[in-house]
């Protein structure tokens, strides 16, 4: 290994520790992928009771009360939307105050070390 | 460009939690709520025909389920933590056993709103829950923020 090599290793190393801008973005980056992936395993959970209410509708079909039945499904499935929602939302919102304290983390050490 | 995007969704988010319970459980809450206020008249009904509560204690309890409609509508938090859903919740089940009985509707349909009924309370338990305590875990006065 030559010393010109070793040097630019070290400058590229430097460079990328103390890129704050790339390292917010990349923290960013893997945030949002993540809320991504939640979202879609809220909406297919949801999904999935808004077919098991409709199978259930469709046993009573007839039966007296039909009505009041389609009325409390749709309830069911906005019901549950929300409680889904709403996990799901509490979980995003705890990842943004890590996100925060991440970004927070890197400023700090970037300071510490003089470089900012 | 997708940067920016992606930094948009998480700042978006950093909102969500009162957004959700501002914007879609409350709404589905209310909506449900217009038909667990008929089921809960009609368990109080039964239960003065029953004799299990005389007329002042029924007039009492009609005057809370509509105390509790009027906090969902207004979403009014302070309103909705007095708003005792625990008692309201039995004469919502008694009401359907009642429809039940009375043939009025099917076991299987009953079955169904006794599902809503089991819904409304852990959506009510959210909102309890985040009247006191915001997704930060850090307690703040009761409507705040709020006109």
């Amino acid at each position: 290994m030559n010393d010109k090599n070793t040097v630019d290793d070290f400058a590229d190393e430097i460079t990328e520790l103390f890129d704050l801008k790339a390292q917010f973005l990349e923290l960013f980056k893997d945030e949002a992928i993540a809320m991504r992936d939640d979202l879609v395993g809220a909406a297919d959970k949801v999904a999935d009771y808004s077919v098991e209410q409709a199978t259930e509708l469709a046993a009573l079909v007839g039966q007296p009360g039909f009505a009041k039945a389609v009325r409390a499904a749709r309830d069911n499935v906005l019901l549950k939307s929300g409680l889904r929602l709403t996990a799901q939302a509490d979980a995003s919102d705890a990842r943004f105050v890590g996100l925060v304290h991440g970004a927070l983390s890197l400023g700090a050490r970037a300071l510490s070390s003089g470089l900012v | 460009m997708r940067r920016k995007s992606l930094l948009t969704l998480v700042l978006l988010a950093a909102c969500a939690g009162v957004s959700v319970r501002d914007h879609v459980l409350l709404p589905a809450a209310v909506l449900a709520y217009e038909s667990l206020h008929v089921e809960i008249d009609r368990g109080i009904a039964d239960g003065v025909a029953d004799g299990d509560i005389d007329q002042a204690s029924a007039d009492v309890l009609l005057e809370l389920a509509d105390h509790l409609g009027v906090a969902l509508a207004s979403g009014d938090r302070a309103a909705l933590v007095s708003a005792p859903w625990a008692t309201l919740e039995v004469f919502a089940k008694r009401g359907i056993q009642d429809m039940i009985d009375d043939g009025d509707i099917s076991p299987g349909v009953g079955a169904l709103l006794m599902s809503r009924v089991a819904n409304f309370r852990d959506t009510m338990a959210q909102l309890l829950l985040r009247v006191s305590l915001p997704a930060s875990g850090v307690p703040v006065a009761i409507n705040q923020g709020k006109p």
